[in-house]
């Protein structure tokens, strides 16, 4: 049975998750502690929970991504309800004809990896060990459901005084640019499901093992701070030999934030943050729209998108989020490789350096990164 | 002429100011009743000096008192936390992260109804006026008398909150009311903790302060008392009763200002070396650089607002230990360095014994430490002086080189030159930083909003924030006349639409004297 293998969820492991979540945002997610609060109340009250591999999917299972939508300062006032998610789901249930058979999260990072495992708990529905991210990114086609073929619609978005509407839109783009208008009006703090995908798409156009691998991203970075040893080189190392899908990470800075700008504008915080080596010898220097975007030390680029930029606080290694970038904070700044399917051509038209504005070529983290000897 | 008070764990120290000059300053031993502390830090600064109590303008009191009583557990009183977020946010309960033996010391009485605001502040659902009499009445039957309100967005718009509690009020006749829209900033869980924390510390702060009026009143004073505020800042007897957890952050705020005030300085770094440790904090145009995310007290996740420090294990009563590497902290003699370091006669090598054997300091007999190898004893002066460097480091936010302060009865670890850091001062009455700091407390107010500078021109928002802050200065005690604005933050919010800003303003003032400031 699906439910004794997977990777187990428990309140004692929920720190090593909510920590892999945070570093695999890339800045974005939000604070990842109301997402933490939702899941360890639900695994209170439900016991502990294992995820499915989506290899176990079947073929003809009717799978669904859920998850919140809009301001990650509202969520710290107006929480993300499972009850609007519940009502979401019976939405596309009631479009589609039939249950659902699985739960799965829009992205790998933040808030919304841990809301799909707490309404999965909530409603006795599997929800599977994967995401359509790899990572975080800020709009819904930037799922890999819809840049392998998937549609976003129907989708459906609830709020938490339960007012409910569903989208219907041929273009993935269009879908997510009428959500984010009433997701506005519904005052940025909504819930949706979309994407209802047949097992054997999704199979095909998922990021896998993301959710487990947040959890051993955790596992490794707190047993070495508990060991009094570097945890970002715990982590290269964890990723360069992991038997599957190894990655190239690297610790691309080590200094202290000199500069934040911010500029907002069509609902994104963009911005830039100059960080400064404790010598004062070197410059780095990251632009964010969300998420950390592209990363350059002294001038030449170290890191771009889709790979994974995240700023750590030098001390306790907490992954920082764009919006707590504070000058004179103490950082290194971490990058992972991004997943394989996120690397493809057809990809990076929709998550490449060019998608954001960037006029450079998606260059990998290991071609860019010459490790300092 | 200004009395400033710290009441701190060990030590009740006073500072005596008259006008811009310091009288006099001196130390006693905290009491376990505050009030007879301060009552003979009083009676000994004036037998030591000359003045005579009607030439007291205003005691200021800086304490420790609320937040050891908090994180210890002592004598909190019951309280009842309503919430109002209905229909929204009915997953995550208040009360929900808090460790269980302050659950159970404030007992779980906790009501949602029916209100809260929008982002931009519209009305996210109406308050049900019936629903809160029902909650209140059965805060009544219970015996519950003192309150936290908190509201979705309520530091955007706090009519709800203001409202509910007129009718809690009328309810429940005599309750204390700690409204979360006065105490924290953005993010509901957090805001709710610090009223809740607020309320359950009323108790606590109508007997201390009537301790100290009753203390005031024997000694003849009749000057106005008030407390200092977790950045340094004055408010009113009256008004601080209402919002103890306020005064969370009082001493180490008092020492950064009133170090900088010695040394004559609005911008610089104070390192302030106590017994066992050692805070660094900045000092910000007269004020202390405040935290800008949720920090944690007793185990509770709160957003009050609080002075940003760092602190290390490092103080004159460090054990230090001489193995492969040297060892100085994080263990410590504490109060009991009279008559445990080695020149005091006893029998621990301490923090202290390294700055006389180092010839740094002259305290008790050098003699005593004269065996201790030069080698010994320069390794762990080096340790000292690198520890101290990191942490000035560590709160430097620019590569200007501000000039560093060190006060705090362990100051004497720490080298007259560093290479590193910016020039270093050492004033006088430096080990009475914290009541010198109190002494010269002025008023301050603050208050934030969040506004879309799509729908509200930018200049209208930020003159609203301005007079909202000026409000609370004027509520604290600040002479009108004399406020002016200290702080003005813009910051922007993410994924949200428009142009939504979060603006922040502060505000300071001279203190109201008898109607003159």
């Amino acid at each position: 049975m699906w439910f004794n293998r997977g990777m187990k969820i428990d309140t004692d492991n929920l720190d090593e998750i909510v920590y892999g979540t945070a570093l695999l945002a890339s800045g974005g997610g939000g604070d990842p502690y109301i997402g933490k609060l939702i899941l360890r109340q639900a695994i209170e009250q439900y016991g502990p929970v294992r995820l499915l591999d989506p290899s176990r999917v079947s073929d003809r299972a009717l799978v669904v991504v859920v998850g919140a939508i809009g301001a990650s300062t509202v969520f710290l006032e107006r929480f993300p309800s499972l009850d609007a998610l519940i009502c979401a789901v019976a939405l596309i249930e009631r479009s589609a004809g039939r249950k659902i058979d699985a739960l799965v999260a829009a992205e790998a990072g933040g808030l919304n990896a841990l809301l799909p495992i707490a309404l999965g708990l909530r409603l006795n529905l599997p929800v599977i060990d994967a995401d359509g991210m790899g990572r975080a990114f800020p709009e819904g086609q930037m799922m890999t459901y819809g840049i392998y073929g998937g549609s976003a619609s129907p989708m459906a978005i609830v709020d938490d005084h339960l007012n409910l509407t569903v989208v219907g839109c041929d273009d993935n783009r269009r879908t997510e640019e009428l959500s984010r208008s009433i997701v506005a009006q519904m005052g940025n703090s909504a819930m949706g499901a979309c994407y209802p995908m047949k097992g054997k798409f999704f199979k095909s156009a998922c990021v896998r093992n993301t959710i487990s691998l947040s959890k051993e991203i955790g596992g490794v970075a707190l047993a070495a701070r508990r060991a009094k040893y570097n945890a970002n080189d715990a982590l290269i190392e964890f990723f360069a030999n992991r038997p599957k899908d190894p990655r190239c990470a690297a610790t691309l800075f080590t200094g202290k934030i000199t500069d934040v700008r911010r500029d907002v504008g069509g609902g994104f915080l963009r911005g830039a943050v100059k960080m400064e080596s404790h010598a004062g010898d070197e410059r780095c220097e990251i632009e964010f729209r969300n998420e950390n975007l592209i990363a350059q030390v002294n001038g030449r680029v170290a890191a771009l998108v889709p790979d994974i930029i995240t700023v750590l606080e030098q001390d306790s290694g907490a992954p920082i989020t764009t919006e707590n970038l504070r000058f004179g904070q103490r950082v290194t700044v971490f990058a992972i490789e991004a997943p394989p399917l996120l690397k493809t051509a057809k990809a990076l038209e929709v998550i490449g350096p060019r998608a954001f504005g960037y006029d450079h070529d998606y260059r990998p983290l290991n071609a860019l990164h010459v490790r300092a000897a | 002429m200004r009395l400033g008070i710290d009441v701190g764990g060990t030590n009740t120290d006073i500072a005596i100011i008259d006008g811009d000059r310091i009288v006099g300053a001196y130390k006693t031993a905290t009491r376990e009743n505050p009030g007879a502390g301060v009552k003979a830090v009083i009676e000994k600064a004036l037998s030591e000096t000359e003045i005579e109590r009607d030439e007291i303008d205003a005691v200021v009191i800086g304490t420790t008192h609320f937040t050891n009583a908090f994180v210890e557990r002592k004598k909190l009183a019951p309280s009842a936390i309503l919430r109002l977020c209905l229909p929204s946010n009915q997953d995550l309960k208040p009360m929900l992260d808090w460790p269980g033996e302050l659950k159970q010391a404030l007992g779980e009485h906790i009501y949602l109804a029916h209100g809260g605001y929008e982002i931009d502040g519209r009305e996210a659902a109406p308050m049900d006026e019936l629903q809160i009499r029902k909650a209140a009445r059965d805060m009544r039957k219970k015996g519950v008398k003192n309150i936290a309100i908190s509201s979705i967005f309520s530091t955007i718009k706090d009519d709800m909150e203001i409202a509910a509690r007129d009718l809690i009020l009328e309810e429940i006749p005599g309750s204390s009311v700690s409204l979360s829209s006065r105490l924290g900033g953005l993010g509901l869980i957090d805001r709710e903790n610090a009223a809740l924390i607020n309320a359950s510390l009323r108790d606590i702060g109508q007997i201390l302060a009537n301790t100290i009026v009753v203390a005031l009143r024997e000694l003849r004073i009749s000057a106005p008392f008030y407390f200092s505020q977790n950045d340094g800042a004055l408010m009113s007897a009256k008004y601080a009763v209402r919002h103890p957890a306020l005064t969370f952050s009082s001493g180490a705020a008092n020492s950064i200002r009133g170090a900088a005030r010695l040394a004559n300085f609005d911008n610089a770094i104070v390192v302030d070396i106590g017994g066992t440790t050692t805070d660094v904090g900045v000092l910000k145009d007269g004020f202390p650089r405040e935290l800008s995310l949720p920090g944690e007290l007793g185990g509770v996740r709160t957003n009050l607002r609080m002075p940003d420090l760092y602190s290390i294990g490092l103080g004159g009563g460090g054990i230090v230990q001489f193995g492969e590497a040297v060892k100085v902290g994080p263990q410590s003699v504490g109060h009991q360095l009279e008559k445990k370091a080695l020149v005091f006669g006893g029998e621990v090598v301490t923090a202290t014994d390294i700055a006389v054997a180092a010839g740094r300091a002259k305290i008790g007999d050098p003699a005593l430490v004269a065996n201790l190898p030069a080698k010994d004893v320069a390794r762990a002066d080096q340790l000292i002086q690198r520890m101290i460097v990191d942490a000035i480091d560590r709160v430097r936010t620019s590569s200007e080189l501000l000039p560093v302060i060190f006060a705090g009865g362990g100051r004497i670890l720490a080298a007259q030159k560093m290479r590193g850091v910016g020039e270093i001062f050492v004033p006088d009455y430096a080990d009475v930083a914290n009541a010198v700091g109190a002494a010269f407390a002025q008023v301050s107010g603050a208050a934030e909003r969040i506004v879309d500078y799509n729908r509200i021109a930018r200049d209208d928002a930020i003159t609203d924030v301005k007079s909202k802050a000026r409000d609370e200065a004027i509520h604290a005690g600040a002479d009108p006349s004399t406020i002016r604005d200290v702080e003005v933050e813009e910051a922007a919010l993410p994924y949200a639409t428009g142009q939504m800003m979060r603006v922040r303003v502060k505000v300071l003032g001279e203190l109201l004297i008898n109607g003159h400031a």
